[in-house]
């Protein structure tokens, strides 16, 4: 076999810039005895004729070889899989001319899938181009060749993949640090007309913007309201602060029971309890409407039918936007000071934090349940 | 090996510059809705409308429109701006539905029951698109419905002429078609951002 002439252009004993043009239309070439040759770079030198003889064939049409460009050799310089019958497994000796020459003894040579050699033409020296593969070169199929039983993932896939596992985990991770807590949006809370100890009317649409605590009382509950009445007087005392609540409006208003709408006892009672008369005040209306606000309403038992009136001690927080926050019953009243507290202060963050962007992270806070 | 950590570092960088952007744009794209309305807890069931009547005939029964979106709205057919604005913003919201809008129902309860007589209600409401009806019944049925429908509504007092004017909530509330409370809308929420939070309720 006479590798001389490749071998010479190859190595640029010659400058291949002169390599005969024909070339240009004959592309791609397929080495004998060589899984294939494919260009990668522009191979410069030699007066070589056209490429012709027993050892290296040049094929008017086919794949594999870039045969378009100026130069007629681009596309020649790295080996191809295509055009062989030898199949023997090998990497690419790249070291300079040794590969050249193996290349034009048609030893089997296969390229690295890693490494493409770029062929200089000066004095017999390849560069590697460690690119690790590139989507532009059409020959990069070729290149990567993987064991036909060897998975092949798109890289698409694999940033897809890549960017999902991420939200999954940063959702995740929300979920479980909870960053932001919100208090649940539990209900409507009713709408009401009353009147408070001054005759004045107090609305449900006045209480919109500002975050209210309801309680419910007879008018002359004495010592078993006392419990509630101390929490509520020590919230008040620490609401400012101790939850940055700022210009947030914060009110108390305890419902009478049985005030039937009338301010003189609206106003008695509030005396008698721990009210300030400004920012806790008492309110009440006739018997039915406060039936049907506080039974149908907040949903809490009350009965004046009897001598004694039947009631259960209990709290509702309700938000700006007219939304029960929180509902607090039952016997667990007496300490429930601190957290009364500890949700004011959740609210006022939302209500202060939950604008424009961050809208986004209190919804996620919601719809992944972050209560405290 | 230095070049491959600074190569590395910036790979970080840039990933985690592109997450921090990426999110929330996909939140905002592949997420949850983002309701322009105040959501509840979905286990919120819808109250029911004792002794309320709808204009077509009958009671008012929540359970025959599972499956859809009901709107309700306390109103009055006298009411000089706000409802007739929220009733025609609501109306072009459910217009812009397109084969959707048959899953969208309004029920406008009168608060005036005192002047609103149902089938006037409903002849009102029916103006501003077919899929709305009046809702009528006594004072103490629609002062409990609206009660338990956070709606607060009560007459000012009459000129000289004897008319008079409701104060009333203007809020819309939506029930989704499992037969939840699920929203309220303020009634300056414009048609396009309705018809965004309606299409997600639909499902």
């Amino acid at each position: 076999m006479n590798n001389s002439g490749l071998g010479e252009d190859f190595l640029g004993t010659g400058p291949l810039d002169s390599v005969d043009p024909t070339l240009s239309d004959q592309s791609p070439v397929v080495l004998d005895g060589v899984e294939s040759v494919a260009a990668e770079g522009r191979t410069r030198g030699s007066d070589a004729g056209p490429v012709d003889g027993e050892d290296l064939a040049v094929e008017s049409a086919g794949t594999g070889v870039d045969s378009s460009g100026d130069n007629p050799l681009n596309g020649i310089g790295s080996v191809l899989g295509q055009g062989s019958d030898n199949e023997d497994p090998g990497v690419l000796d790249s070291s300079g001319a040794d590969a050249v020459d193996r290349v034009g003894t048609g030893e089997p040579v296969l390229v690295s899938p890693v490494v493409s050699d770029q062929v200089t033409g000066q004095g017999g020296e390849v560069e590697h181009d460690e690119k690790g593969g590139d989507s532009n070169d059409p020959f990069e199929p070729l290149h990567t060749q993987q064991p036909s039983d060897a998975l092949v993932i798109p890289r698409g896939l694999k940033v897809t993949a890549f960017f999902v596992a991420v939200l999954v985990i940063a959702a995740a991770a929300f979920a479980i640090f909870e960053p932001i807590q919100v208090l649940p949006r539990i209900r409507l809370a009713p709408g009401f007309a009353m009147v408070d100890a001054n005759g004045d009317l107090l609305t449900s649409e006045d209480t919109r913007g500002e975050l209210t605590i309801y309680s419910f009382a007879p008018v002359n509950c004495g010592e078993e309201c006392a419990s509630v009445e101390a929490t509520l007087a020590d919230v008040l005392a620490r609401v400012d602060e101790e939850t940055g609540i700022g210009n947030t409006p914060f009110r108390i208003v305890t419902i009478g029971l049985d005030s039937n709408g009338d301010p003189e006892r609206l106003a008695e009672a509030q005396a008698n309890s721990l009210a300030d008369g400004e920012d806790w005040i008492w309110v009440g209306a006739d018997q039915s409407t406060t039936e049907i606000v506080v039974g149908a309403g907040f949903g809490r038992y009350m009965d004046t039918s009897g001598d004694e009136i039947g009631f259960e001690q209990s709290l509702v927080l309700v938000d700006g936007w007219g939304v029960v926050r929180g509902d607090y019953k039952y016997q667990t009243l007496g300490s429930e000071s601190d957290k009364l507290i500890h949700h004011l202060g959740i609210l006022t963050d939302e209500i202060q934090y939950s604008h424009g962007a961050n809208t986004v992270a209190y919804e996620a806070a919601h719809l992944f349940l972050c209560y405290p | 090996m230095k070049r491959k950590i600074i190569r590395l570092l910036l790979g970080v960088t840039f990933l985690m510059l592109v997450v921090v952007l990426l999110v929330p744009v996909l939140l905002s794209r592949f997420g949850p809705h983002l309701y322009s309305g105040t959501v509840f807890q979905d286990s919120v069931v819808a109250p029911p409308m004792d002794g309320l009547s709808i204009h077509t005939g009958g009671p008012v029964d929540l359970e025959e429109f599972r499956g859809d979106v009901v709107i309700i709205y306390y109103g009055y057919t006298n009411c000089p701006d706000v409802c007739p604005t929220t009733l025609s913003d609501v109306a072009t919201a459910i217009d812009a539905l397109g084969p959707d809008s048959d899953r969208v129902t309004l029920l406008m309860v009168t608060i005036d029951p005192e002047r609103d007589e149902l089938a006037y209600t409903g002849e009102y409401v029916q103006h501003f698109h077919e899929n709305f009806y009046g809702v009528s019944g006594s004072l103490e049925d629609t002062t409990l419905a609206a009660t338990r429908y956070g709606v607060y509504f009560s007459k000012t007092d009459p000129d000289e002429d004897g008319s008079y004017e409701m104060e009333h909530t203007a809020s819309l509330l939506g029930i989704d078609p499992d037969g939840k409370l699920r929203i309220k809308w303020a009634p300056s929420i414009s048609p396009e951002a309705l018809e965004k939070d309606i299409r997600a309720l639909l499902g």
